[in-house]
């Protein structure tokens, strides 16, 4: 009887195997303001600002393409995003139009930003998220998602960090490390992923074996135009630059 | 010529918002000094700038940028930093078609 036990689980232990080794997908993401109402005591300039940006993420999306080793992580260009400012933060608050790269083995990021026209390449590890796995669960476009929660640190001012809550809901049905944004190290893929303030959402996921999907479609970029920083030191970068601005350089 | 600004924010309208003002004389930024309002929730809600003389005078890109980028990050959880550049660009681009 034990026999048969071992047996059973080694089978579904090595079709598990067997069926991640092969696993691709494409993950489209949206991104939206959670909280959309504007208090009072703006103007009137500044709800004109963030209609904008509200109507900027109306239409804005991100394609995950993943294997069971990398993902990479780049804004779909759909139109012209010269002269709209609306749609230009909402990039940015999708996490720019760089590519943000992930490999599962080595637990490396590497997230491409721009600051004008200057590229750079911000290196960090996925072992530098502590997630907290929380026992709760919910549906989403029909796989049963976990919750995950961490910290993270923003600039709400410049110079000063504020420490954000990071809610992760990942889907074990697809056991890879990624998801959207550069975030990942999860048990199963991550389909949203939220802070106090905005959302980034799954809108469509496809997954199968590499034969099923267009080889086009899946094409995985690691980002290599920029400079290799670290995350503070692209921080000190951003400011300084912010400070030449301001001393008239 | 290395310009001093006064920075002067303060709520617009809401009574319990003015109750609950806490006016602050700050150094803003480098090269930035002047006296902030800010409210329960720290946002500053507007700002207008003076100069020495206490004349109001038309804010620059770096102002608007500035102060736009401070109440858009509240609002987005966004670092400022990275929607001032965005803002003082389009901005200047703006002034540029002009």
């Amino acid at each position: 009887m034990k026999k048969y036990k071992l047996l059973f689980i080694l089978s579904i232990t090595l079709s598990q195997v067997v069926t991640s080794q092969n696993l691709f997908g494409i993950a489209i993401y949206g991104v939206e303001r959670i909280d959309k109402s504007i208090p009072e005591v703006y103007q009137s300039s500044t709800k004109t600002l963030i209609d904008l940006v509200d109507k900027g993420m109306q239409n804005l999306e991100f394609k995950l393409t993943f294997n069971n080793s990398e993902s990479s992580y780049r804004y779909i260009e759909k139109m012209t995003i010269d002269s709209d400012i609306g749609l230009k933060i909402a990039i940015a608050g999708g996490g720019g139009t760089g590519i943000k790269y992930v490999n599962s083995k080595t637990k490396e990021v590497v997230k491409q930003m721009f600051i004008d026209d200057d590229a750079y390449l911000i290196q960090s590890s996925l072992n530098d998220i502590n997630w907290t796995l929380i026992n709760e669960t919910k549906i989403i476009k029909d796989y049963l998602c976990y919750k995950a929660v961490t910290v993270i640190e923003v600039e709400l001012t410049v110079g000063e960090l504020t420490k954000m809550d990071l809610i992760a809901w990942y889907a074990i049905k697809i056991p890879v490390i990624f998801g959207p944004e550069g975030y990942g190290g999860l048990p199963g893929l991550i389909l949203e992923l939220e802070t106090p303030k905005m959302r980034t959402y799954i809108k469509s996921l496809k997954t199968s074996a590499k034969s099923k999907i267009d080889a086009n479609t899946i094409e995985i970029t690691k980002p290599i135009k920029g400079k290799f920083v670290t995350p503070d030191e692209f921080r000190l970068i951003n400011n300084k630059l912010i400070l030449n601005y301001k001393k008239g350089f | 010529m290395k310009k001093i600004v006064f920075i002067l924010a303060f709520m617009l309208i809401g009574s319990f918002a003015f109750a609950n003002e806490n006016p602050q004389t700050a150094i803003i930024n480098d090269g930035f000094k002047g006296i902030v309002v800010i409210n329960d929730f720290n946002l500053l809600t507007n700002v207008r700038v003076i100069n020495s003389e206490n004349e109001l005078v038309e804010p620059d890109c770096l102002d608007i940028a500035w102060n736009q980028s401070v109440i858009l990050s509240h609002l987005t959880g966004m670092n400022q930093s990275t929607l001032f550049h965005i803002l003082v660009r389009s901005c200047w681009d703006t002034q540029n078609q002009q």
